[in-house]
């Protein structure tokens, strides 16, 4: 039966239900679950009833995997599923079938509060710097033998095309519709995103090294060096970046410099090694995937200070082109989608991008001119060659 | 038939030679003998050889760009011509790990100036993996104050995605509306 514990209650949200299965929800939740679990917003939300048979549902769903890719979910359908990720039930819902998911739902979150709290103690990390031995935890990793110094230089490095998917899949929408823009917001500071931000501040504010211990690992910080190193794989990173996060999730140690690179020297984890920027960039197009920051001025003209050093970044769909574009003019958000015949989802995710690492920001003396750019056309007839050359060197246009 | 060529300079060692090479559909070839029919005319009228390196892109179709790359220290006022007769643009390869990579940098903006003011330029930088600092914000920094805005990116001359990259930034450079 369902464990009692209305104290901390499992946060769901609905999707592609109509209000007669949502209240269903609502009155089984109450009067047959003693109040484990309650409806509410995508943002803040841990897990997921999800009705497969409602129009739209079925694009709903492919947003859905995008956005919450980790999400314990529980899918409501008349048809068989063969998912094997998520939990299931066939329609129509039987109130004991139903208690049951909910309870197998609830397991999968309480899982991963569980990992949220399952901090690694500062204390260790100090033995480990003046005993140069490491905890049993980490020997689970793969032990690097070999000095390990900021400077190495790693494969790692070099530039990937990132897949389309990055940016979700959403339609564009009409930019004036406040309901819709909202849809496809998000706000930074529900995410590790955030979190992270506050870190850098901290760590150029008091211009120290930072050592940030979370469940998914530990990631430390060296800004003079402009380097993150990670104890941890980037599936993982990725995963901890779509969920939303709490301040408490997570431990922040400002650290001098000397003894973070101590630190590095004797560690028995073989990190991974990030720019700075680069790391900041990735976190941003993790988190987003094609939704746009809360409060974006979409109207205002984006000014792009320069060039981002795109050999070693990963490269979002058509970022190339906005750069061109914006370093030519600025030019807003809207326009810029208008202009290129690109996907509205294609210019927010690369904005956010930019906009993470520094180097972009809206212009607010410049409304968006509504002057008409277009793109000169004196360029069209060698349009068919540049594309010859783009897909002979097997780059993406 | 489209015929058209990318010009790499930059100082000696900062990778012009592995670049071409690593886009190029033919061994590249030192054009030390008046062998090629571009610098032929130019070396009739000016009465100098001058060695560059020499690549090919084959698009199919016949379309075709050359690669040049130009000697690393001799004089350049001769480029100008070569580089206007259908020259897409250049790309400036900069050795990170020399002495003074903004003294040679500054060298070859002056050399290239008069091009400049129309035509685009892209810059790599090579050879941070040897040195890695002081990073980027080196070359942002001076063009900051110069009030241009060229793409700048770290490559690693031998890395043929690199490379590529520069060539992709020229092109959408010279039109952000290619689709
Ligand atoms: N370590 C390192 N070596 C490089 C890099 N780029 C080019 N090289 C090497 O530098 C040397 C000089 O390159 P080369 O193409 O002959 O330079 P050029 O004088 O400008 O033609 C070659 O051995 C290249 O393999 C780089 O980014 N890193
Ligand atoms: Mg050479």
């Amino acid at each position: 039966m369902m464990p009692n514990s209305t104290k901390n209650p499992i946060r769901i949200m609905k999707q592609g239900m109509d209000t007669r299965t949502s209240d269903m929800l609502k009155m089984v939740f109450e009067k047959h679950a003693q109040a484990a679990f309650i409806l509410v917003e995508e943002t803040q939300a841990e897990a997921c009833i999800f009705d497969m048979d409602t129009l739209g549902s079925k694009a709903l769903w492919e947003i859905y995997q995008q956005q919450h890719p980790a999400m314990p979910t529980l899918v409501l359908s008349l048809y068989d599923w063969v998912g094997k990720k998520h939990l299931f039930i066939k329609k129509p819902v039987k109130l004991t079938i139903l208690l049951e998911q909910l309870t197998l739902l609830k397991q999968q979150v309480e899982q991963f509060r569980l990992t949220l709290t399952e901090l690694i103690p500062a204390s260790q990390t100090e033995t480990q710097t003046k005993a140069g031995t490491a905890s049993p935890k980490k020997q689970t990793q793969d032990v690097k033998h070999t000095t390990q110094t900021l400077e190495q230089y790693q494969q790692h490095y070099f530039s990937q095309y990132a897949d389309n998917r990055i940016c979700g899949e959403h339609p564009d929408i009409n930019l004036k519709d406040r309901k819709a823009v909202a849809s496809i917001s998000y706000h930074a500071n529900e995410y590790f995103q955030g979190l992270f931000s506050k870190a850098m501040h901290l760590a150029k504010q008091q211009q120290c090294c930072i050592h940030i211990q979370g469940f998914f690992g530990e990631l430390l910080i060296h800004p003079a060096k402009n380097r993150l190193l990670s104890s941890v794989q980037e599936e993982r990173l990725f995963t901890m970046a779509t969920m939303p996060i709490k301040a408490e999730h997570v431990k922040m140690l400002t650290v001098p410099p000397e003894e973070l690179e101590q630190q590095i020297k004797t560690a028995s984890v073989a990190f991974y090694h990030y720019y700075l920027e680069q790391f900041t960039w990735k976190l941003s197009l993790w988190t987003a995937r094609g939704r746009i920051m809360a409060d974006t001025p979409l109207d205002q003209a984006i000014v792009l200070s320069r060039w981002p050093n795109f050999t070693r970044l990963l490269i979002p769909p058509h970022a190339m082109q906005i750069t061109a574009l914006w370093i030519e003019t600025a030019c807003s958000l809207a326009e810029t989608a208008r202009l290129l015949e690109i996907p509205q989802r294609d210019v927010f995710t690369f904005y956010n991008a930019v906009y993470a690492i520094g180097l972009a920001y809206p212009d607010h003396q410049t409304k968006d001119h509504h002057k008409t750019l277009k793109l000169s056309a004196k360029h069209t007839e060698q349009r068919g060659l540049f594309r010859k050359i783009l897909s002979h060197l097997g780059l993406k246009i | 038939m489209a015929d058209y060529k990318i010009i790499f300079t930059g100082p000696s060692g900062a990778g012009k030679t592995t670049a071409i090479t690593a886009l190029s559909d033919i061994a590249t070839i030192r054009t030390d003998a008046a062998s090629n029919e571009i610098l032929d005319s130019y070396i009739g009228k000016k009465g100098i050889t001058v060695a560059m390196d020499y690549g090919l892109m084959k698009l199919g179709n016949r379309d075709k760009i050359h690669l040049y790359g130009t000697p690393g220290q001799e004089r350049f006022d001769f480029m100008w011509e070569i580089l206007i007769k259908g020259g897409l643009g250049l790309i400036l390869l900069i050795d990170h790990a020399h002495r003074y990579p903004i003294r040679e940098m500054k060298a070859f903006l002056h050399a290239f100036r008069d091009f400049l003011k129309e035509g685009k330029l892209v810059i790599g930088i090579t050879r941070m993996d040897v040195k890695p600092e002081p990073g980027l914000e080196l070359y942002y920094e001076h063009f900051r104050a110069l009030n241009i805005n060229p793409p700048i990116f770290e490559i690693d001359a031998r890395n043929k995605q690199d490379v590529s990259l520069l060539v992709q930034a020229l092109l959408y450079s010279l039109d952000p509306g290619i689709t």
